[in-house]
């Protein structure tokens, strides 16, 4: 619930300076004087609204008033400048950006030794290596969120790969038998 | 597809380039360069997925990239898709912004590798077209 209306900010409708400095403030800086800082004459067309905005400084463009001590980044009715809010963004953190960014290495590596051992699919010393590493890193690619489909992808190329040099060896090796080698 | 250690773009762009470069001024060739020959070709009689690669990475370097793209379309396809990377790693060192790139042209990579792959195979079995 937003106490926030045209005429006051919430949070009671007075600041004390000692309220905002921890009690340690100087009371001079406000010019209202008193002690007390009413907020309810700051009328600045802000549309922020929080029930709990504790607004410390106020430089309201023409007037060029500011209150040493309090500057935290408000621009009272300057709408094209940024809000820059010390205690942060409750409109921004609202979980969607909050998950933690996975890389797809095992995807893209399992697709790029995919790849290298389809192109090199003849040779069998390089292409059972680097398919058997791909069919690895793809399983365990498939099992995570980024890359999913990079690793699927891998796996494909590495099982196209392995399925062919299985039968390059097995031929080699029938023919080093029919030629009494083996 | 967000990178997270996107310093090795560069540094996997550097090694590809610096090894075209010393094949390039050595004028070496790769065919015989390299140790092996296509088993499957020998054995069967039919392409593999890398069977032209060879040859499509010198006509690259001898800058024929139609004969290239004959040979090979992925040694061209990589090369932009290289360019591409590191496109987007200057950009997000001039942004100041993660390195974010879209996984489809390495999905489009791995289609043009098995499409060329059946192409050349089916020219080769059904219409007894050498392709490479």
């Amino acid at each position: 619930m937003s106490n926030y209306n045209e005429n006051n900010y919430g949070g009671g409708g007075f600041y004390t300076p000692n309220d905002l400095q921890g009690g340690s403030g100087n009371n001079n800086a406000y010019p209202s004087g008193g002690g007390q800082y009413q907020l309810n004459q700051y009328n600045q067309g802000n549309s922020y609204s929080n029930g709990n905005y504790n607004n410390n400084s106020y430089n309201q463009g023409a007037s060029q008033q500011s209150y040493n001590g309090y500057n935290n980044g408000y621009n009272g009715g300057n709408m094209n400048q940024p809000y820059n809010n010390p205690y942060g963004n409750p409109y921004g953190n609202n979980g969607y950006n909050n998950y933690p960014k996975e890389s797809a290495g095992f995807g893209i590596a399992s697709m790029v030794l995919g790849i290298i051992s389809i192109v090199l699919m003849c040779w069998p010393y390089v292409s059972i290596p680097t398919s058997i590493i791909g069919l690895i890193l793809g399983a365990v690619g498939c099992n995570k969120v980024a890359g999913k489909g990079m690793a699927v992808a891998g796996v494909v190329c590495s099982l196209i790969t392995l399925g062919i040099a299985i039968i390059i060896v097995a031929t080699g090796v029938s023919i080093l038998n029919n030629l009494g080698i083996m | 597809m967000y990178i997270r250690y996107k310093h090795i773009v560069p540094i996997i762009f550097v090694i590809v380039c610096a090894s075209l470069v010393v094949i390039k001024l050595g004028n070496t060739n790769l065919a015989k360069a390299l140790p092996y020959d296509c088993y499957i070709y020998r054995k069967y009689g039919i392409y593999c997925a890398g069977c032209g690669g060879t040859r499509a990475v010198m006509e690259f370097l001898n800058g024929n990239i139609f004969a290239s793209i004959k040979y090979h379309p992925a040694v061209v396809y990589s090369a932009g898709l290289m360019i591409y990377m590191m496109f987007e790693y200057i950009r997000s060192i001039v942004k100041k912004t993660e390195l974010v790139i879209s996984p489809v042209p390495f999905y489009l990579l791995i289609g043009v590798i098995i499409l060329q792959w059946i192409f050349k195979d089916y020219m080769l079995i059904f219409c007894g077209r050498k392709i490479i």
